[in-house]
């Protein structure tokens, strides 16, 4: 078990420093920063001195491995913009974001294994039916899309919530379904689809031979087994999640740590991108492991592998 | 004998799309104390069908009992209410399937599942006081060294032993009826034989009735005492298995007896029955092995034979063997 | 007779997972351990076995699906390798399992009887069709047939479809992995003797492989059987069943159920399972299950001999009798 997770610590870290490396050389395709910083009409001495400042001027290989090594250092680097460690900035705007994150992933997961096991129990009937179109609706619709049509409907029209901001819990409602809807869908029908597959093996029938009441069947034999594909959609759900609040934040103008990156990378502040996406990379893999590890206490047959 | 169990004109359908398919149809028998009854067939002819239906145990949105009895300890299963059914699975009548594998959870330990049983019959029984009970039922259906099995998963156990975890299970209880669906098909025939000898010795041991589901005609000699051959959802032929087996008396039952190579003889040429299994329509209006029997006449496309007792014990749905068995007798 | 196939001390060995910082993967899966077999032009062998005993495995090793850990295959005299693989494939043909799986859902039945033509020849439609027509009509399917798709048939005819695919090259040599364990009784019988009249007329050799012993027995000229990865007895079919020598043979004939119920019943079941191919027992892999286990059945490992003409047995207790090892 040690060893197992020793591995998969392994290769979340190399994973995370592929990605951070990745990011590092993309945000420097985008431009120079040193464009927007200074007010037109600069000279262009004033830009190299710039530029020198900040070690633009090195080569790209010495600029990644002075990064590298800062950051191993647990010196994440200077906003060009904020001119502030960037840990701090995001420091100061997780909280935010983590009171939007983790309601609409909480949401997801507890309404969409509830929807996908009463959708499977009741399999092709009327409501199964609708619960699975809606579900399709729900993670085709691309969330700025549903989130422009909820501030249009329950702002704009009914004015039930703000629009914007995130100082009470009514402002909350909004984003928070937005962000919500299409990993709740997703979540929705891999639980659908793994519990009627599991519905159909013989060891339900085992248990219903017992004299064991229906709905303890279903949720000690039939949702318990399901679980391995629905727990493995949550994790690439979680992605999703973050990469949404990104997009919703910007729409519903939630001060989180989606807006500052989506206005870093307009800005080409380099730290400050590179920092955030190294967060996500490190949380999604994070997740990821957990959910590994909980295969395991799922599925002795699995647990039996990590030995 | 005492009867123990009475099923009465029992017809079972399956719906698909706009089609209605009688899958068990008029199927009537009874079972007593004590007895073990074979039913025979190929696949989709009904036999699986007749013992699910027995306990409730189909998937309600495409499956329906249309009509009939089934009479145990005073009372109609088909119109029980799925408490009443609940109280009679795993305690009066158990079921062992055909893959053990696949019929045990694979996420709790053996020990557990044998316990789970007990424990829906027992609700105030514990775990730990349990633990004593359990080890004997494992030693009596022949798992060695339980004690350490009890804690083992079922993909740590062989074929074998899972079917005996099963077998376990389904008496842990000490049901009045085992049903045992095509309990042996899944293993080897080494352990195949085993199995069979182990459920010989608990019947008599726990004065049990079985009702053995087989398309294998060796392992129903082997065990039954009396034998209902199935054919398109209808019970073809039923009799003692000597009677059976030695004079079969239905053109379905002689064809699949000529079918099988034997070890014992020395065939050239194997019978093979003309044609393959129709999938039939309700309702049905003819004998539904007309179009692959060799003697069907012009009456046997028009109508259905019924299902007639003969004197000498046996019954049968065949307007010709009816007529033999009149001369015979 | 003319040998047509020959397989030389096969040992087909799959070793378990290596763990991190292992250098030695923690054991191997003998599957097969060690067959030496020769295959007569125009005989039916069959091979019977419990699951696990390697019988699948050594018959993909055969048809060259999977390389053998070690050990020769001949074919007519050659010895077999990647070169004269594609003609080895052209002569040697495979029925499979399952009648459901094994065939393409997508394609016609005359797509799937062509396909190999396609492969291994350059004939043009007209051509492929005076191939395809004798065979189909051989297997008894109607020409009408060909222009279905697979779905449009029943588990019986599908497998027909199987062989007819198989016959499409003419080979000399089918080999049939559980030919008809999927099929229903009444099916199976019309299968069987499908492949015992093609064995007279064509002339074909089968390689039968079944877990079912009155299959086997039905069909086979000569029968093997195996045990854990080896070949325990072989004989042809009246001797072995005549005069069985080997424990297991046995055993196994005896804990097959006859269809009738006065049949007296046979000693009592072979006790136990097969031991695990991954550490198998030392000596001769049947002693834990032996009745006439002796002492040095535990130590060593019984080669194959000929024990009377053309009966081989891998068994101790004959030991003091017959010729020469296999």
């Amino acid at each position: 078990m040690t060893q197992f997770i020793f591995k998969r610590v392994l290769k979340g870290i190399l994973c995370v420093w592929f990605i951070w490396t990745l990011i590092f050389f993309l945000v420097r395709l985008t431009g120079d920063p040193t464009d927007w910083m200074l007010p037109d009409g600069a000279t262009e001495e004033e830009l190299q001195n710039l530029r020198v400042s900040l070690h633009l001027d090195e080569p790209l290989a010495r600029q990644y491995s002075d990064s590298l090594g800062d950051l191993l250092r647990g010196d994440a680097g200077t906003s060009y913009y904020y001119k502030r460690d960037v840990a701090g900035l995001y420091a100061e705007r997780l909280g935010t974001t983590l009171r939007l994150a983790i309601p609409a992933f909480s949401l997801a997961i507890v309404l969409g294994i509830l929807i996908g096991t009463l959708a499977a129990i009741h399999h092709d009937t009327m409501g199964d039916r609708v619960a699975m179109t809606g579900a399709i609706i729900g993670y085709t619709m691309p969330s700025f899309c549903l989130g422009i049509l909820m501030i249009f409907v329950f702002s704009l029209k009914l004015r039930w919530f703000l629009s914007s901001g995130s100082e009470t819990l009514g402002q909350l409602v909004m984003p928070m379904i937005t962000l919500a809807v299409s990993p709740m869908a997703t979540i929705a029908r891999l639980t659908r689809s793994s519990l009627l597959d599991v519905m159909n093996r013989e060891y339900i029938d085992g248990a219903r031979m017992k004299g064991v009441p229906e709905w303890i069947v279903m949720i000690r034999h039939a949702l318990r087994t399901s679980l391995i594909p629905v727990v493995t959609g949550i994790g690439m759900q979680l992605g999703t999640i973050l990469g949404g609040a990104v997009v919703v934040e910007n729409v519903f103008t939630w001060p989180g740590m989606g807006m500052l990156l989506v206005t870093s990378a307009k800005q080409r502040d380099f730290p400050t991108v590179q920092y955030g996406i190294l967060l996500v990379a490190i949380s999604v893999t994070f997740v990821n492991i957990l959910i590994d590890i909980s295969y395991g206490w799922l599925d002795p047959r699995i647990r039996e592998s990590f030995k | 004998m005492e009867t123990l169990l009475e099923v009465k004109e029992l017809r079972t359908c399956y719906y698909t799309g706009s089609r209605v398919i009688p899958a068990a149809d008029d199927v009537s028998f009874t079972l007593g104390r004590g007895e073990v009854l074979g039913v025979v067939g190929e696949s989709g002819c009904g036999k699986s069908t007749v013992a699910r239906s027995l306990v409730g145990l189909i998937d309600r949105t495409y499956t329906r009992i249309e009509s009939g009895q089934v009479l145990f300890g005073g009372k109609d299963l088909v119109k029980a209410t799925p408490k009443e059914l609940c109280a009679i699975r795993g305690s009066r009548v158990s079921m062992i399937f055909q893959d053990p594998f696949v019929s045990l959870s694979p996420v709790y330990t053996v020990g557990d599942q044998i316990f789970e049983v007990m424990k829906a019959h027992d609700p105030g029984l514990r775990r730990k006081e349990a633990q004593e009970t359990i080890l004997e039922l494992m030693r009596k259906v022949g798992i060695p060294s339980p004690e350490l099995r009890v804690r083992d998963y079922p993909y740590q156990l062989s074929g074998g032993m899972q079917q005996r975890v099963m077998i376990a299970i389904a008496l842990a209880c000490k049901p009045d009826i085992l049903i045992a669906d095509e309990p042996t098909t899944a293993l080897d025939v080494t352990v195949q034989a085993q199995v069979l000898d182990l459920l010989r010795q608990l019947k008599d041991e726990y004065q049990m009735s079985i009702l053995l589901i087989s398309h294998n005609l060796g392992v129903i000699a082997s065990i039954c005492d009396r034998v209902m051959i199935m054919y398109g959802g209808v019970v073809v032929e039923e009799g003692t298995s000597i009677q059976v087996f030695r004079q079969p008396a239905h053109p379905y039952t002689r064809g699949l007896l000529a079918a099988i190579p034997s070890i014992t003889e020395e065939k050239e040429e194997l019978y093979s029955i003309p044609g393959t299994v129709p999938v039939f329509q309700f309702p049905v209006t003819r004998c539904r092995f007309a179009d692959r029997c060799e003697r069907a006449g012009e009456r046997c496309f028009r109508e259905e034979p019924p299902l007639t007792r003969r004197p000498d014990g046996r019954r049968l749905r065949c307007f010709l063997a009816a007529e033999e068995g009149r001369k015979d007798c | 007779m003319e040998v047509l196939l020959e397989t030389k001390d096969i040992k087909k060995y799959f070793p378990l997972r290596k763990k991190l910082f292992q250098k030695e993967p923690p054991g191997v899966v003998k599957a097969v351990d060690g067959i030496s077999l020769r295959l007569y032009k125009g005989e039916a062998l069959g091979l019977i076995g419990e699951s696990g005993c390697g019988k699948s495995t050594f018959s993909r090793v055969v048809m060259q699906l999977i390389p053998p850990t070690q050990g020769e295959i001949w074919f007519r005299g050659e010895r077999m390798t990647k070169k004269n693989l594609m003609e080895f494939r052209q002569r040697v043909q495979m029925v499979f399992q399952d009648p459901y799986s094994s065939l393409d859902p997508r394609m016609r039945v005359r797509e799937i009887i062509e396909e190999p033509l396609r492969v291994h020849t350059k004939m043009n439609a007209g051509e492929k069709l005076a191939v395809v027509r004798p065979i189909l009509e051989r297997i008894g399917l109607p020409e009408e047939a060909l222009e279905k798709y697979p779905h449009e048939f029943s588990g019986g005819q599908r497998q027909r479809i199987g062989i007819a695919r198989a016959l499409a090259t003419q080979p000399e040599l089918l080999i049939c992995d559980e030919p008809v364990s999927a099929l229903d009784v009444s099916i199976q019988s019309s299968i069987l003797n499908l492949f015992k009249g093609m064995q007279k007329e064509l002339g074909l050799s089968y390689l039968f492989i079944s877990h079912d012993m009155s299959v086997v027995k039905h069909v086979s000229d000569r029968i093997a059987v195996m045990y854990l990865g080896r070949v325990v007895e072989l004989a042809e079919t009246k001797e072995l069943f005549a005069n069985t020598l080997h424990p297991y043979s046995q055993a196994l004939m005896n804990a097959i159920p006859a269809p009738d119920p006065a049949a007296p019943r046979k000693a009592a079941a072979l006790a136990g399972e097969p031991p695990s191919p991954i550490d198998p027992p030392p000596g001769c892999v049947f002693h834990g299950r032996c009745p006439h286990a002796a002492e040095r059945c535990s130590r060593e490992v019984p080669s194959l001999r000929e024990i009377t003409p053309g009966h081989f047995a891998a068994c101790h207790l004959h030991a003091g009798k017959g010729g020469e090892d296999l």
